[in-house]
């Protein structure tokens, strides 16, 4: 898809994190499959996927809370896990944001943060935890216990803590699910505002497609243990790898046909499919916004089954009439035609993309 | 071990105060009258003990009082500190590291729970007397001939009682902070690590302090137990506060001075409740934001592992392996020389018929209790809980003594009537036929039904009991169509805990048991007090064998749940 054509990058720095095929299984279930990435310096990364895909096994792995049955993590070029090779999670330098915080409940706001910079003067320490805990924004809660805190205030100090002792990377596992919505995006905001602010390269696992486009520089999407799509949010919305990488960013209708002559036929028009073999049963990916609205007579007709009104556009559900496949469609009018009226659909053929049997998997 | 089972049971969660209307009140009276009777022995001992002439206050005070204090307070504090390293250690030990035999040993640890602490002490007064089979069997390891040349120091001391009660209540520490180890304390431990605490100081500088309520709420469990206590006390000849009480009563017929030991002790009773209390409510806060979540074990390899596992075992070995052993091959050839003698019988029957109806009893009253609090949910309902929960802190020494009292007044006066009446007076008709012991076992057992009965229906939503109502069924019939049924294996657990206790308790049925009637605990109470070997060991090997159940039942409480 011509369009959608990146930017071209600035040279990449080297990678700060590099993973190669790491495997782990619990007894018989393949819980993580050769996985490999690198993270650069300072890159925000979001492990996105469904529960039980593997990204939470995969930030373990990287913490050293568990040990992978193979393969190998390095970090700024000190393997810290591979064969014969093991570094203790407490000696890797690698801050941790649990999903549920994990504050010591005896400890104070303080206390807690102070927990990591062990073996340092007692002035720098208590230096550095007004500062952490300044700069997080919770510097009025030093004295405070963790059960006398708030969901977002938790979260503050618990990144406070994290970033107390200066980690090269900074690991966090699900950190706003526990937020209410109106609180996540802020607090989100201000998270990301810090990372960029300490150039700390951060990986972020979530479960929330418009969360890790919103916030990730590159994007890992998981699934059943390995990396289906990994690359920066913009190409792996519009350009996904699979249908699975597609469907799970956003909405969109698949269309299927089968491919004849390096075409796949849709009843929304032809498309090339260069690589397919013929007969191979394919579908037409689109997203909502890539339909338009148009006299029945020029595109394809289709009747308006439901009308979903979503705040800043419509969603049209239609029929279309030759065929019966059922797709959708967004509209930003505020004036959206009635339900059962007959209207005509246009696809731009630029936003479709072709999967074929080994992608619909 | 009345206290741990009323306690370990999980605690409900905050109950919705949605009160149901009508039908209620009957139940709130059936549980005011359950509370009454569990609070009417503690006021009757206040009323007694004020019988008491002043001018003998200062004689007990000096001669009896104080020293059973002195020994009291230093039994308490030997028991605490063992029952406290044993415990958490052991926990740390299974909890935190993998080894050869770790999943077996895990509950194996609980075993010495079976073990009373009167038989613990029965057994090893054979065991390591000079002559017995521990002692030659040093001795001729270490090449001596004669007791003379060398010889253990005497068990019958407060150190002996400190060992060998710490050995058989450590289970009371070790299964809350094992539990809370295994359970909540995974994801802190996780956060320490990646904060860059190496594992040998995670003990020291996480593990611990988290445990610290656990090991509160295990040890003042422990503690109440010991208090409890009368048979190791006196086999091993530490004068404790329910040794004087007993001995007050008993062999100086003093029973306003017994009822004032009482009350002292109440007070030591009291304060380790108000412990207990305080560390389950820092509980709260420790385990409050934690997910579930199981601890990962490092690996003990090798040599390393079979330490760890040898090391545990030692324990198990002391508190339950060797008495088994012993009391095993003791009532073996009991048995194949005497046989099961026709008194054995007798008193096993009356064991079992006494066990049996207390523990109807204390299921019918904390079924009312629990389910007053269900239907009529408030501060009274659940004010009257906490009432009839009372018993499991009250030493059975100072329950029988309540007791007494009034059950005692009221035979007085059921036989003065009938022998105005009929010229034929009862006698004493409700301490005679056993009416008064039961009562003690209500009052002390009481809190294991309420609490079983009550984490049940904390099981069952409350939208169960809106959805009965919607389609027809008034508050009886919700719970005998819903709750019963729903609540049968909790109910079967309870019936469990207190039918075994029930056979295994000592001090309240020495005090009350009806003139001529032994159960198997005051039968081998007796033998260790004449210091004749008879059918005692067979009676202490029937009560341990019945001891495993509940713990059995114990070891499935505060196992982590795979995956998560």
């Amino acid at each position: 898809m011509g369009r959608m054509t990146a930017a071209p990058l600035p040279p990449a720095p080297a990678p700060a994190l590099v993973l190669d095929a790491l495997s782990r299984r619990f007894g018989a279930v393949t819980a993580l499959e050769t996985i490999s990435l690198s993270l650069a310096e300072g890159e925000i990364l979001c492990l996105l996927g469904a529960s039980g895909c593997g990204k939470s096994t995969l930030l373990r792995l990287i913490a050293g809370i568990e040990r992978p049955d193979s393969g190998t993590v390095t970090l700024s070029g000190r393997v810290l896990s591979g064969p014969g090779v093991f570094v203790e999670p407490e000696a890797r330098g690698i801050g941790f944001m649990f999903q549920d915080y994990a504050l010591f409940p005896h400890l104070s706001v303080a206390e807690n943060v102070a927990f990591g910079l062990r073996g340092q003067p007692r002035g720098q320490v208590q230096a550095r935890v007004a500062e952490v805990l300044a700069v997080a924004g919770v510097g009025s809660l030093a004295e405070r216990y963790p059960h006398m805190l708030s969901g977002g205030e938790s979260q503050r100090v618990a990144l406070a803590r994290a970033l107390a002792p200066r980690p090269g990377l900074l690991l966090m596992d699900e950190p706003f699910s526990n937020l209410d919505q109106g609180l996540r995006e802020t607090v989100r905001a201000e998270t990301l505002a810090l990372l960029r602010q300490m150039r700390v390269g951060a990986i972020i696992v979530t479960h929330d497609p418009a969360e890790a486009l919103a916030v990730a520089d590159r994007l890992a999407l998981m699934h059943r243990g390995r990396i289906e799509a990994l690359a920066e949010p913009r190409q792996v919305y519009h350009s996904p790898p699979t249908l699975y990488a597609a469907r799970f960013l956003g909405p969109g209708t698949a269309l299927p046909g089968v491919v004849r002559g390096g075409v796949l036929a849709t009843p929304l028009g032809r498309f090339d499919a260069p690589d397919l073999a013929e007969g191979a049963a394919a579908v037409a990916f689109f997203r909502p916004q890539a339909l338009s609205l148009c006299d029945p007579a020029e595109g394809a007709a289709a009747r308006v089954t439901a009308c979903a009104f979503l705040g800043a556009q419509e969603r049209l559900s239609l029929r279309l009439e030759e065929s019966g496949a059922e797709v959708q469609l967004d509209l930003p009018a505020a004036q959206p035609p009635r339900a059962l009226s007959r209207i005509g659909v246009r696809l731009d053929p630029d936003a479709v993309r072709v999967f074929g049997p080994s992608a619909q998997m | 071990m009345a206290a741990i089972d009323a306690n370990l049971a999980p605690p409900p969660p905050r109950r919705q105060t949605r009160p149901l209307s009508g039908g209620g009140f009957a139940w709130v009276l059936a549980s005011a009258l359950v509370a009454a009777l569990v609070i009417a022995p503690v006021l009757a001992l206040i009323w007694q003990a004020a019988q008491g002439s002043t001018g003998l206050w200062s004689h007990l005070w000096a001669h009896v009082l104080a020293p059973a204090l002195g020994q009291t307070a230093l039994l308490l504090a030997g028991v605490g500190l063992v029952v406290t390293v044993l415990g958490t250690g052991l926990a740390w030990l299974v909890a935190a590291h993998d080894f050869p035999g770790r999943r077996w040993l895990d509950w194996a640890l609980l075993l010495p729970l079976a073990v009373p602490s009167y038989i613990i002490a029965f057994v090893y007064l054979e065991l390591s007397h000079p002559l017995g089979p521990l002692q030659e069997g040093l001795r001729a390891m270490l090449g001596y001939s004669s007791p003379r040349e060398f010889r253990l120091p005497d068990i019958r001391s407060l150190a002996g009682a400190i060992f060998l009660l710490g050995l058989v209540l450590y289970p009371y520490v070790y299964l809350p902070v094992r539990a809370m180890f295994a359970m909540q304390a995974a994801g802190l431990l996780e956060a320490g690590r990646m904060l860059g605490c190496t594992r040998a100081r995670l003990f020291t500088r996480l593990a611990l302090p988290l445990a610290r309520p656990a090991i509160a709420v295990g040890a003042s469990l422990a503690l109440m137990e010991t208090l409890n206590d009368i048979g190791a006390a006196e086999f091993l000849g530490v004068r404790t506060l329910t040794v004087s009480i007993y001995a007050t009563w008993v062999t100086r017929s003093d029973l306003p001075g017994a009822a004032q030991i009482a009350l002292v002790m109440l007070v030591v009773v009291a304060g380790l409740v108000a412990c207990e209390r305080l560390a389950r409510r820092q509980q709260r806060f420790a385990g409050g934001a934690q997910r579930i979540r199981p601890l990962e074990p490092v690996r003990l390899a090798g040599l390393a592992g079979w330490g760890a596992l040898g090391l545990g075992l030692v324990p198990v070995a002391l508190g339950f392996g060797a008495p088994l052993i012993w009391l095993l091959s003791e009532a073996g050839s009991r048995i194949a020389s005497a046989g099961i003698s026709a008194q054995l019988w007798a008193e096993l029957r009356a064991t079992l018929c006494l066990a049996g109806s207390a523990t109807l009893a204390v299921l019918i009253g904390g079924m009312a209790v629990s389910f007053a609090a269900r239907l009529v949910p408030g501060r009274l309902t659940e004010t009257l809980g906490r009432l009839a929960s009372l018993g499991y802190a009250m030493p059975g020494t100072v329950v029988a003594l309540g007791v007494l009292v009034p059950t005692g007044a009221l035979d007085r006066w059921i036989d003065r009537g009938t022998e105005a009446a009929f010229g034929q007076g009862t006698g004493l008709l409700l301490i005679g036929s056993g009416v008064a012991l039961g009562y003690a076992y209500l009052v002390r057992f009481l809190a294991i039904s309420v609490g079983g009965v009550e984490s049940g229906l904390a099981q069952i939503p409350r939208a169960l009991d809106h959805a009965a109502r919607s389609l027809g069924h008034g508050p009886g019939a919700s719970l005998r169509r819903l709750h019963l049924p729903l609540l049968r294996p909790a109910l079967i657990a309870a019936a469990l805990l207190v039918f075994v206790d029930t056979m295994k308790e000592l001090s309240a049925t020495l005090l009350l048991r009806p003139l001529g009637v032994e159960t198997l605990a005051t039968h081998l109470y007796g033998e260790a007090a004449r210091g004749s070997y008879e059918d005692g060991a067979i009676a202490a090997l029937a009560i341990v064998a019945a001891g495993i159940g509940p713990v059995i039942a114990l070891s499935r409480i505060g196992r982590a749940k795979p995956g998560g």
